[in-house]
């Protein structure tokens, strides 16, 4: 069940743009205790760089986020008692639309198309994979840099994919521009914690060190006002 | 049995069960060099599963299954 339907190759170019694929697994914490061979893990890099150990029969997971997923509502749906179980919800009411034991990847792929007619009716087009994750990513990367107190990068990282997201669809447009209005906050925030500062002398070498990286927030004007201040 | 022997079984099973769990809870996995074959990229969590899964206006597939 598990290499013929989710590592079928079939499957797994309609699922890319038909499904938002869950696991709901049990037990996997019990082979890892008893070191069963199957229950390893691979090291890969996570989105900020950082190492992750991924299980290695359901990669891009760890355990910890297998065991979540298992005690999430993710895991409430097979209430047969028997295992593979599989579930075809609507994410708008998060109820079962179908579910059966075991399932062919022919046959989910049917009861999915079957599914995204009475959902595009309901909800109209969404967005596609690729335009989502070229948002998510730019947001992920911008929130890196203002993290870092480079708010000048981090605009630049939305501004590059706002002007490709022009027209493409509301949702995706929105999620940019509340990204970038946290930008400006941290700037501001950043910007009130010099102004309120005590120390004159290194309240100015902060603003100055700092010009450079409020380019494209707006607040750069404001920055120079309290500099002459300063 | 007596109530005092009683008390004593059910702590001694609530005990066991306790260290069971908590050991399966902190279990690592051993890590290997082999690397994974093409799998459906799952989601991380149902929360993040849901917000994706309305986004793009597609259903969500549960694969419920058991390591045993």
């Amino acid at each position: 069940m598990h290499s013929a339907v989710m590592q079928n190759k079939k499957y797994l170019e309609f699922a890319k743009q038909n499904t938002v694929e869950v696991l709901a697994l049990q037990r996997l914490a019990e082979g890892v205790q008893k070191k069963d061979p199957r229950a390893v893990a691979y090291k890969a890099k996570g989105a900020n760089g950082e190492e992750r150990l991924l299980m290695l029969n359901r990669p891009n997971l760890t355990l910890e986020e297998i065991e979540d997923l298992s005690r999430s509502k993710a895991g409430s749906f097979n209430k047969t008692g028997k295992i593979p179980y599989t579930s075809i919800v609507d994410p708008w009411t998060e109820t079962e639309i179908k579910g059966y034991n075991g399932g062919s990847a022919k046959g989910i792929q049917e009861d999915v198309a079957a599914a995204l007619v009475g959902m595009r009716k309901e909800h109209g087009k969404g967005v596609a994979r690729k335009d989502l994750a070229k948002v998510d990513e730019a947001i992920a990367k911008s929130q890196t840099a203002a993290t870092a107190g480079d708010f000048a990068k981090a605009i630049e990282a939305l501004t590059k994919v706002e002007a490709q997201m022009k027209g493409v669809a509301e949702v995706l447009t929105t999620k940019l521009t509340e990204a970038r209005a946290a930008v400006v906050s941290a700037a501001e925030s950043a910007l009130a914690a010099i102004e309120n500062s005590s120390d004159n002398a290194k309240a100015k070498k902060d603003l100055l060190s700092m010009l450079d990286r409020l380019r494209g927030t707006g607040l750069e004007a404001k920055a120079k006002e309290i500099l002459q201040k300063l | 049995m007596s109530a005092a022997l009683k008390l004593m079984a059910v702590f001694g099973f609530v005990c066991v069960l306790f260290m069971g769990h908590s050991a399966a809870q902190d279990a690592k996995p051993e890590v290997t060099d082999d690397k994974p074959k093409a799998t459906v990229e799952f989601a991380k969590t149902w929360e993040a599963a849901v917000i994706e899964a309305k986004l793009l206006n597609v259903p969500l597939v549960v694969h419920s299954h058991g390591f045993y």
